[in-house]
């Protein structure tokens, strides 16, 4: 067998050559990667509106609680704190007053939105397994 | 040779993230190789695969679904770590001339036999200080068994040409291997 014959057969050696362990965490990588170039401006459009909303809404029960007979009603309600079915009835008639329902409903809708965009970010930036977690 | 069923690629092309993971999780490990053989470095290679992967992810509605998908991933991972590797060059010739004189570790990378070992370590730390233009070549025509033409259109380059640059490469490897023994 002659020199050019044995590097032929050195380089051609090279489809045999064992494969190089991949890192575990490469996969869950690279599809956090792929999940935040394709996701990453919706989800940051959905949050930003979410806080700017959760802002407004804030700012709007501040204005509430400080009137001076919602803050009366408040100190009423701490002083006669009770876990009792009348108490909590009359807390919630009393916040019932203060607050219109609208505001109610936004605020419970914002702050569960909020939370489900957060913990879809968890999920996806703690998890090593790609977005398979996704389907569970 | 590793394939994709082309109703996955055609969930993936409307936005199905999930048919997506399934396109990585056929390509990445024989991606990952390639990446760690024509860079030379594992930590290169982890962001590279991170950016072909993207970048396949956003041109993924421009591809034929009847063309050679594994094909595609390729010539953009190649294009992703040539102008990576250009990039690196130019900005520091002496670390990238540093940092060949430590590949004798890269033998770990490799599952292999004792008695293959050595003979490996040399074969792949002469590939490794072929020249760019030799490297891409001879990896995707001898070690992941691609052909002419598939390697001629990731590069677009002429068969002659992709002929002539083999024929180089071989001798190069030829010289280094020399070296080495």
């Amino acid at each position: 067998m002659n020199e050019h014959d044995t590097m032929d057969k050195k380089i051609e050696s090279l489809a045999d050559f064992g494969d190089i362990a991949m890192p575990e965490h490469l996969h869950g990588k690279i599809m956090k990667r792929v999940f935040l170039a394709g996701y990453g401006k919706y989800l940051f459009f959905t949050g930003s509106i979410l806080v700017l909303n959760l802002g407004v809404l804030g700012m709007d029960l501040y204005r509430t609680f400080s009137r001076a007979d919602a803050s009366l009603a408040l100190r009423s309600l701490r002083q006669g704190f009770a876990f009792s079915p009348s108490y909590i009835g009359s807390a919630i008639s009393t916040l019932y007053s203060m607050l219109p329902l609208q505001s109610i409903i936004a605020t419970a809708l914002t702050v569960v939105l909020s939370a489900y965009i957060a913990v879809v970010f968890v999920r996806i930036y703690r998890n090593p397994h790609g977005v398979k977690i996704l389907k569970a | 040779m590793t394939t994709i069923a082309p109703e996955i690629i055609e969930r993936a092309k409307k936005g199905d993230i999930f048919a997506f993971e399934e396109i990585v999780s056929t390509f990445e490990k024989p991606l990952w190789n390639y990446l760690v053989r024509l860079v030379g470095s594992k930590d290169d290679a982890e962001d590279l695969i991170q950016d072909t992967f993207v970048k396949v992810y956003k041109h993924l509605k421009s591809i034929d679904s009847s063309k050679n998908i594994k094909s595609w991933i390729y010539t953009i991972a190649t294009n992703t770590a040539y102008d990576f590797l250009r990039k690196k060059k130019r900005e520091s010739t002496v670390e990238l001339d540093e940092e060949y004189e430590t590949k004798p570790d890269n033998a770990s990378y490799y599952s292999v036999s004792i008695e293959d070992s050595i003979e490996r370590k040399d074969v792949t730390a002469a590939i490794e200080r072929l020249d760019l233009l030799y490297r891409g070549p001879i990896i995707l025509y001898y070690k992941d068994g691609f052909s002419y033409e598939e390697i001629a259109e990731m590069l677009s380059i002429p068969i002659n040409t992709l002929k002539t640059r083999l024929s180089r490469a071989k001798k190069q490897l030829a010289s280094l291997l020399v070296n080495y023994e």
